[in-house]
């Protein structure tokens, strides 16, 4: 195994890694918010697990990714290619916007969310407006998701 | 341990019982037996006593305060707020004692301390289970109940002093400065209008308020408007809004409700944050408004 496949490799790690903790925790304080709601209201449960569900996707992306990467380089073959250092650390650097990107985004959309599940609380009838508002933090894990992608896929030469 | 999205997504659930703008419009107009079914209407008064409105207030009061005991993230902050509860329930026992006489209706529960175990611990002159405040002040000898209670009284502000310089918040503190002032405040007006002096007002002053006393007692001296005289500290364009009226004759009860409103809106900076104390603090407070304000309205329907 070359040290440029290790690199490939710890980049992919990374790139499921990271957003998954972002999602795992955006997923909880979402789930905890929830609940407290759910305690009071029972019949909000629908609404809310739409909410708190929404953080969770960082963490998709950032496995597709990582598979991608598997892919790209027969790892998933049982074939591996045999990556030169620069190659390694190319596939590294494309991992790096959905691992960081992944990771922080789904936290404040974790947060965006608590805030958007309060605010059903209050007025049931806006959940779709909370919903609205918590994909908008979205977009920058697509936009990270499509940057890896275009890399891993077009940007490096195997 | 209770987590603040958790305890807040309850609290805004639990918002949506506060009485709003039509059912106080509701409440206002119905005559005392009909305002006392809108109330029960409400949810107040569960498991009490559905014909006195005073029980049903009481009861809610009590719950409320169980519940914010129950799932705050930060008990050491949250217990701040209930801890006139306590100081209410040491006054209680305490002229119990003194007087001989059955005061157990007068306790009420959702102190920091059982209200039986108050009872107990000044029954019994043992008192370590109370918060060191209470502790110190009760160690002490009174000559009559009003300084007593004005050393209770004293004495909630000094634990609150306590527990904040161990324990930061920025928020708080500034809530409670200001409290201290608006009641200092009140205080200074109230010993005006009866004629008293500094020396009668001194030990009424309570401790954590960013207006010195001295200026507050300065406000009795002969010759001195008081009104004037007590816009002063970090919330003087506050206490100078809330006593624009009573300087035009407006009665002290009205400047005590409007200073209520004005510490609410100081916590309200709070209260879109969910992840502090803000919310729940605001939740309590608008809640202890809601009981004041019901209990004019009944004493007007009595």
């Amino acid at each position: 195994m070359t040290l440029g496949l290790i690199l490939a490799i710890i980049g992919a790690a990374l790139a499921a890694i990271l957003p998954g903790i972002g999602s795992a925790y955006g997923v909880q304080i979402g789930g905890q918010a929830a609940a407290g709601v759910v305690s009071e209201k029972p019949e909000l449960f629908g609404k809310l697990l739409v909410l708190q569900a929404l953080p969770g996707t960082q963490g998709i992306y950032g496995f597709l990714i990582a598979v991608l990467v598997m892919v790209r380089t027969g790892m998933l073959t049982g074939s591996p290619v045999a990556l030169t250092t620069q190659q390694g650390w190319a596939f590294f650097a494309a991992c790096m916007p959905m691992a960081i990107v992944g990771l922080l985004s789904a936290i404040s959309q974790g947060k965006a969310a608590v805030a958007a599940i309060h605010m059903t609380a209050k007025q049931p009838d806006s959940s779709a407006k909370g919903i609205t508002m918590t994909a908008l933090v979205e977009t920058y894990a697509i936009l990270a998701l499509l940057v890896s992608v275009l890399f891993v896929f077009i940007g490096i030469p195997v | 341990m209770v987590s603040y999205p958790f305890a807040i997504g309850r609290i805004r659930a639990l918002e949506l019982k506060l009485i709003d703008a039509p059912r106080w419009a509701r409440l206002r107009e119905a005559p005392r037996a009909e305002a006392v079914r809108l109330l029960a209407e409400t949810g107040y008064g569960g498991g009490v006593s559905r014909d006195d409105p005073e029980a049903m207030i009481r009861a809610e009061e009590e719950e409320t305060r169980r519940v914010i005991a129950e799932l705050s993230p930060e008990p050491a902050w949250t217990d701040l707020f209930l801890l006139p509860t306590d100081a209410h329930n040491i006054k209680a026992a305490y002229k119990g004692k003194m007087l001989g006489q059955d005061v157990s209706r007068l306790f009420s529960d959702g102190g920091t301390v059982p209200a039986e175990l108050v009872r107990i611990s000044v029954e019994a002159g043992e008192y370590s289970m109370l918060p060191a405040a209470f502790q110190k002040a009760l160690a002490e000898e009174y000559e009559s109940l009003l300084a007593f209670s004005a050393a209770i009284d004293r004495a909630v502000f000094a634990q609150i002093g306590i527990v904040l310089k161990k324990k930061k918040n920025p928020l708080l503190a500034r809530y409670f400065a200001a409290q201290a002032d608006f009641t200092n405040v009140t205080s200074t007006l109230r010993a005006a209008a009866l004629g008293w002096g500094a020396e009668k007002l001194s030990p009424m002053l309570l401790p954590g308020g960013t207006i010195p006393h001295e200026e507050l007692a300065a406000a009795l001296s002969p010759g001195t408007q008081a009104v004037p005289a007590v816009c002063r500290g970090e919330f003087s364009a506050a206490i100078a809004r809330v006593l624009a009226d009573y300087a035009q004759g407006g009665s002290l009860t009205d400047a005590e409700r409007r200073f209520a409103a004005e510490r609410i809106d100081l916590l309200q900076q709070g209260d879109d944050d969910p992840f502090s104390i803000g919310p729940i603090a605001c939740y309590l407070l608008r809640r202890e408004n809601e009981a004041r304000e019901l209990r004019v309205l009944f004493a007007g329907k009595a």
